[in-house]
């Protein structure tokens, strides 16, 4: 039990363990960290560290309590989560009314709050106002991709623990044991954050057109031939949502990255490995500024993706933009073939 | 385990259970009715984590094989059983996930829901524990419980303060709004303790009293208060906090006093109340001691109309006039608690809270607070 | 050599351009024409059409003109001046660039062609059928003249398929007009069978060309607005909102200087102007938009008109936010003619069916324009309660039952009428509280243990101050014991449980001091707070729960638009619901 846990977060578990040993645990903590980096499991953690029957100095797992809140069914541990993309001032008024009687059993009681940074103002406020009364025995833990979007107040009132994103050579080395091939794991590895993300990347059935047009891409770019044409010519094998456009425009970020790491010689760092000779043409055609101010033009549109925009416009200026230079280039006199 | 028991006897203790049972949690485990078969007795238990209940069940009916527990999807369990045809049903848990139930021409399976999951409930009963008259005991829930309040804004106030010392047990309730308080007087004396008992435990727990002079014992705990009764236990959480002090909010000083026959002062105020303009329960009455010693009662909604009341107290009025307004519905509801045919209505000013007290009600009074108007 | 100035669109790029009919109607023959004129930097344009347009269309103006080579490409498909290189179709600054409107327009009439660049000699080419049958010199008078006749004589297909000639004719009208908005800087004049339609000045004033289209009451009725962020720049004229009128056809969009549709626009202008507004009423607006062009992608549709734009939220918000200085500029002007708040101008409704495309009751102003001058409401008098023979009356209607835990459905002889609970609720609360508020001592319940509340440093400092007699004013006292504030007096309306929430939001009104005005302050008061208390969407009603709302409803003063303005009720005809089911056409 929280084998996984105690692999991923060794910090976080130790931390945990020795204030529950110390009696030093807050009554508040943000657990803060990407999706899949376990702070749920370590919330689960806390709690069966505080209502587990055997005296040990972890989890035993097999008593009845252990047993309960793995399977978030303890009476005493309170789980909120967002019904409908917010956490809403009914819902911690729910927790509040629980809380404010006593404990159904004996020991501990534990709340946490998924998703925390989806609480509305009302709600945050609500939350706030309950933190600020004493309540014995009662042990909070917010979960939050990014404790900066919940409230500095409850930031102030809480201890915060930050949970790192795996090692990419452990989501690498997952893949590869998963019989994943290794440039693929490398690739997915290097744009991910856990596991459970690269392959769920890889499981993507488009990746391979994605990557073909890619392709395409680069071997224009090569060629002196345009890449708004080339795009149009081909985009509808691999461009079928709008989400695709994002997912393309990762792998030219990333392929971008490649360009920069090879420019600067560290190869080591590369990741599109089986396309180096593509790579050292572009590299040779293209200033270490150049590819640099390409890179900020990517990461742009990137960040403008979040918002409603036409895609399929903004992804013809980037390239637009991409070919303008080349254009630029050459009849600069920089081109060196 | 296999057991089999008569039908109704199980169905009827099977209804009492239900009164604890959840229908709307979000842990499934409460959803379930938990049954462990003893040596010679059944226990059944449930619980929406607020009030929870455990019935011990022996009867002659009762034939044990083997013993067992399960936990049984409590509503589909009762429809059935209540359905069935036949005097007797046999209960068998074929593996740890069926049950098996038959009865007269009937072969029905229902899959368990996992035992594990199921909270640990402690009803342990105390060694000292407070006796209490059954009958006594439902009229001092009845007299009190509905003044509490039912928004969660101030939870402390969603409960009934329950406090005993020596041979008193004296029991208040209020939403700020009135206030209702009622003493008792013990068989016996008792060590000083106090409780906050949500009043919506208590408005179940007299559901499944009887009216009767048995006994209920009260089971004091830190954290939780157990009723029981016959058969029955009741296990109730409580509220967690300091009930305010309400003693000094109780006016001493009477200049006016008033004796209604109650039955005559219920009518004219719900005819009062009845021209309200959108919610006919919360209508502004007003109350005026005319210097003739008749009463007048009047209520206004300025696009509906008017209605005047003349009632006449049944005692010589103490006190000179006074005009005074509340919100009809408190005034009703703290009317009706009244066992007394005549009740008295002290004033101590236009603005100033007032009191309903009864011959027959002892240490029993209901306080209102007025409204005001221009 | 000089290139020609228009270029063949090379083949792989004309097929990018989604192909499609560009002459559907007499108005997309007009604006084809108004377009090449405009783009050819006009500044004057002259039309005249006999007989609607079907006999003969001329359009001529005096921009730069086209050479020999420049004519002779122009009636080939898919030439067009205007793109240079498949890069420049996201760069549409200019108008049209499709390039397919001469030869398509010829195909279905006769076509004459006069155009000079004014230096050198003219050429004259009339095609029928699609075949020059006339080519010959013209005067080098520096301009275009387009005369289209017997338009859609080879098409009798097409000539059918056309509306009435008037309504031919109004689009037409229509079309020019916008055209005219969109460059005020250009001199229009419009004739038919030679009575004058449209005459503009050309002197850039968008005030003068909507005095051209409408009347002087109406311009004297549009206030200019203009604002600007980091994406848009906008700016125009708004009619007040007793400016009503009963389609939103005069709603004008500019975008870059073209006349454009775009639903998201156009609903954020009724968005902003819908409190204001009686339902089924819309106001008189020219909007013009400057953006980038790259925020635009006009390619969707042939007709060019309906376009998408990026970072539409942002433009929303500036449109909002300028909309909302200006109507709070005009509510500073204590001229009671001009005052924006016909909210409660008790409107009648009236069942005529006039026209089934409209889907709502006609809510008819009892008073004309001319009267609204007596609007009760723009005093600040705070007495809100009409005489109630001028209450409003729901029609009558059987319940039919509750959809979606969120709308109530009732039927008559004129349809299905469909209630939105919650706007319902929400009126009638906002109503109930405001009269409870305007009282001018309010009813007040007190509270034997004070209520604790949570203030702000500010709102406690402000407590201290002017407001703690503000809020006495509402009927609201708080105490203070050991430094916790706490309330012991709300008014009797303050539902039980939301006492405290109530008082910040009174408390917030009054800190934000919107406006020394009592009546605005309760008003605004009572539709948050209307809001925030009634019943949600998503929540299924008893029948005696309905019945109690519908009886309150029916109370109000306004049952058809909750107080945001939104529609409470709205129906769909028989008719209506016949034509979904192709039970008529």
């Amino acid at each position: 039990m929280f084998e996984t846990l105690v692999m991923m977060q060794p910090a976080v578990v130790k931390m945990l363990k020795n204030s529950h040993l110390k009696d030093r645990l807050s009554h508040a903590y943000i657990f803060e960290g990407d999706s899949g980096t376990g702070t749920f499991e370590a919330a689960l953690y806390l709690a069966a560290r505080l209502l587990c029957e055997a005296d040990e100095d972890r989890p035993c797992g097999v008593c009845s309590n252990c047993r309960r809140v793995m399977n978030t069914t303890h009476p005493n541990v309170h789980i909120i989560r967002p019904a409908r993309r917010q956490i809403v001032k009914e819902d911690i008024r729910l927790l509040q009314e629980d809380f404010n009687k006593t404990a159904l059993e004996n020991g501990a009681k534990i709340y946490i709050i998924e998703d925390a940074h989806t609480m509305n103002a009302h709600a945050s406020n609500a939350l706030l106002k309950f933190l600020e009364e004493p309540h014995p025995n009662l042990y909070g833990v917010l979960l939050a991709r990014d404790a900066g979007a919940l409230l500095e107040t409850l930031r102030s009132r809480s201890q915060t623990l930050h949970f790192t994103s795996m090692p990419r050579q452990l989501i690498e080395k997952g893949l590869v044991d998963g019989g994943y091939p290794a440039e693929q794991a490398r690739l997915a590895a290097s744009m991910t954050h856990t596991l459970a993300h690269a392959e769920a990347l890889l499981n993507e059935p488009n990746l391979t057109g994605l990557l073909d047009l890619l392709n395409h891409l680069h071997e224009a770019m090569i060629k002196g031939k345009s890449l708004v044409t080339t795009f149009h010519r081909i985009h509808n094998t691999a461009i079928e949502g709008t989400d695709d456009y994002e997912r393309l425009l990762d792998l030219m970020i990333r392929y971008q990255k490649d360009l920069i790491y090879g420019k600067m010689d560290h190869y080591g760092q590369c990741v599109f490995v089986e396309d180096g000779e593509t790579q050292a043409r572009i590299v040779a055609m293209k200033s270490e500024r150049m590819l640099l101010e390409e890179l900020d033009m990517m990461l742009e549109l990137k960040a403008k993706l979040k918002h409603y925009i036409n895609e399929r416009l903004a992804f013809d200026n980037l390239l637009l933009a991409l070919e303008r230079r080349m254009d630029l280039e050459e009849t600069s006199g920089r081109h060196p073939l | 385990m296999r057991f089999e028991i008569n039908k109704d006897k199980l169905l009827y203790h099977l209804i009492v259970a239900q009164k604890a049972m959840s229908t709307k949690t979000p842990n499934p485990a409460l959803q379930g009715m938990r049954l462990d078969v003893l040596e010679d007795h059944l226990v059944i238990t449930t619980s929406n984590a607020d009030i929870s209940i455990q019935i011990k069940l022996e009867d002659q009916s009762l034939a044990i094989e083997s013993t067992g527990s399960m936990l049984i999807p409590g509503k589909y369990f009762i429809d059935i059983i209540r359905k069935l045809d036949g005097q007797t049903v046999t209960l068998t848990q074929g593996d740890d996930t069926l049950l098996r139930i038959e009865a007269d021409h009937s072969d029905i399976t229902l899959n368990l829901l996992e035992i594990e999951d199921y909270p640990n409930l402690v009803f342990t009963e105390k060694e000292h524990f407070v006796k209490i008259n059954v009958r006594t005991l439902k009229t001092l829930i009845r007299q009190t419980a509905f003044a509490t309040s039912s928004i969660e804004n101030r939870p402390i106030l969603t409960g009934v303060h329950v406090k005993i010392d020596g041979n008193r047990l004296a029991a208040v309730a209020t939403d700020s709004y009135r206030l209702s308080q009622k003493a008792i007087e013990l068989e016996s004396d008792y060590e000083p303790m106090q409780a906050i008992i949500p009043g919506k435990s208590l408005e179940e727990l007299i559901k499944i009293l009887e009216h009767n002079q048995d006994h209920v014992e009260v089971h004091f705990d830190q954290s939780r208060v157990l009723f029981k009764y016959r058969n029955i236990l009741f296990l109730s959480r409580l509220l967690e906090g300091n009930y305010p002090e309400t003693s000094k909010l109780i006016p001493s000083d009477f200049p006016v006093r008033i004796k209604f026959n109650k039955e005559s002062l219920l009518t004219a105020i719900e005819r009062a109340s009845l021209l309200s303009n959108r919610d006919s329960s919360n209508a502004v009455v007003k109350l005026a001691l005319r210097s003739d010693d008749t009463v007048e009662i009047t209520s206004n909604a300025p696009e509906i109309g008017r209605v005047l009341e003349e009632v006449y107290p049944v005692d010589e009025v103490e006190g000179s006039p006074i005009k005074i307004a509340f919100s009809s519905r408190y005034f009703l509801e703290a009317l009706k608690v009244f066992a007394s045919s005549e009740v008295t209505i002290s004033f101590t000013g236009e603005v100033r809270p007032f009191i309903m007290t009864g011959e027959y009600d002892e240490d029993m009074l209901q306080l209102i607070l007025p409204v005001k108007t221009d | 050599m000089k290139m020609g100035k228009i270029r063949q669109l090379d083949e792989s790029l004309a097929n990018m351009i989604a192909a499609g009919e560009v002459v559907e109607n007499m108005a997309s023959v007009i604006k084809e024409l108004l377009e090449n004129a405009l783009d050819a930097g006009a500044k004057n344009i002259d039309i005249h059409v006999a007989n609607y347009g079907l006999k003969e269309i001329r359009v001529e103006d005096d921009g730069e003109g086209m050479d020999s080579e420049d004519l002779q490409l122009a009636f080939k498909r898919h030439a067009t001046s205007k793109i240079r290189a498949h890069h420049d179709l996201h760069h549409i600054v200019t108008l049209g660039f499709r390039g397919e409107a001469l030869p398509s327009i010829a195909s279905v009439s006769a076509l004459t062609i006069e155009s000079s660049t004014g230096t050198t000699e003219g050429r004259r080419m009339t095609l029928k059928n699609g075949k020059v049958i006339e080519d010959r010199p013209a005067p080098p008078r520096r301009g275009t003249t387009i005369l289209v006749k017997d338009l859609f004589y080879n098409t009798p297909a097409r000539l059918k398929h056309l509306r009435s000639e008037q309504r031919e004719f109004a689009a037409m009208v229509e079309t020019v007009q916008h055209a005219a908005l969109s460059h005020s800087a250009v001199r229009f004049s419009m004739q038919h069978n030679g009575q004058s339609v449209l005459n503009t000045t050309g002197r850039g004033d968008v005030l003068q060309v909507l005095h051209a289209i409408y009347d002087k009451h109406t311009v004297q009725h549009m206030r200019h607005f203009s604002g600007k962020n980091a994406y848009f720049s906008i700016e125009g004229y708004a009619g007040l909102p007793t400016l009503t009128r009963s389609t939103r056809k005069h709603i004008t969009l500019v975008c870059n200087q073209r006349p454009i549709r775009n639903v998201a626009v156009s609903s954020t202008i009724l968005d902003a102007y819908k409190s204001y507004l009686p339902i089924q009423k819309f106001p008189v607006v020219h909007l013009e938009i400057k953006t980038d062009p790259l925020l635009i992608d006009v390619n969707i549709h042939p007709q060019k008109q309906e376009i998408k734009l990026s970072e539409i939220t942002s433009l929303k918000q500036l449109m909002l936010e300028t909309f909302a200085t200006m109507f709070k500029h005009e509510q500073l002007i204590p001229d009671v003619r001009k005052s924006p708040e016909p909210r409660f101008s008790h409107p009648k409704l009236s069942y005529q069916a006039t026209s089934p495309h409209e889907a709502m009751p006609h809510v008819v102003e009892e008073n004309d324009a001319s009267n609204t001058q007596h609007d009760e409401r723009a005093s600040t008098d705070l007495n809100v309660e009409p005489s109630p023979k001028r209450r409003i009356r729901l029609p009558d209607f059987e319940y039919v039952g509750q959809a979606l835990g969120t709308y109530l459905i009732f039927q008559n002889d004129e349809g299905l009428h469909l209630i939105d609970q919650h706007a319902a609720a929400e009126r009638i609360r906002y109503e109930a509280y405001l009269q409870a508020m305007s009282r001018p001592s309010p009813t007040i319940r007190m509270l034997l243990l004070p209520l604790p509340i949570s203030l702000g440093a500010d709102e406690r400092e402000a407590f201290r101050g002017q407001a703690a007699s503000h809020l006495k004013h509402f009927g609201i006292t708080i105490v203070e014991e050991d430094g916790q504030l706490a309330l012991q007096e709300v008014p009797y309306w303050f539902p039980e449980g939301q006492e405290e929430h109530y008082t910040d939001q009174v408390m917030a009104a009054i800190q934000e001091g919107l406006t020394p005005d009592k009546a605005t302050l309760l008003d605004k008061l009572a539709i948050d707070l209307a809001c925030k208390h009634s019943i949600k969407a998503n929540h299924h009603l008893t029948r005696s729960e309905i019945d109690r709302l519908m009886h309150d409803l029916d109370q109000t003063h306004n049952p058809f638009t909750c107080p945001h303005g939104r529609p409470v009720i709205i129906r769909l005809s028989i008719q209506e619901l016949e034509r979904f089911f192709k039970r008529v056409m």
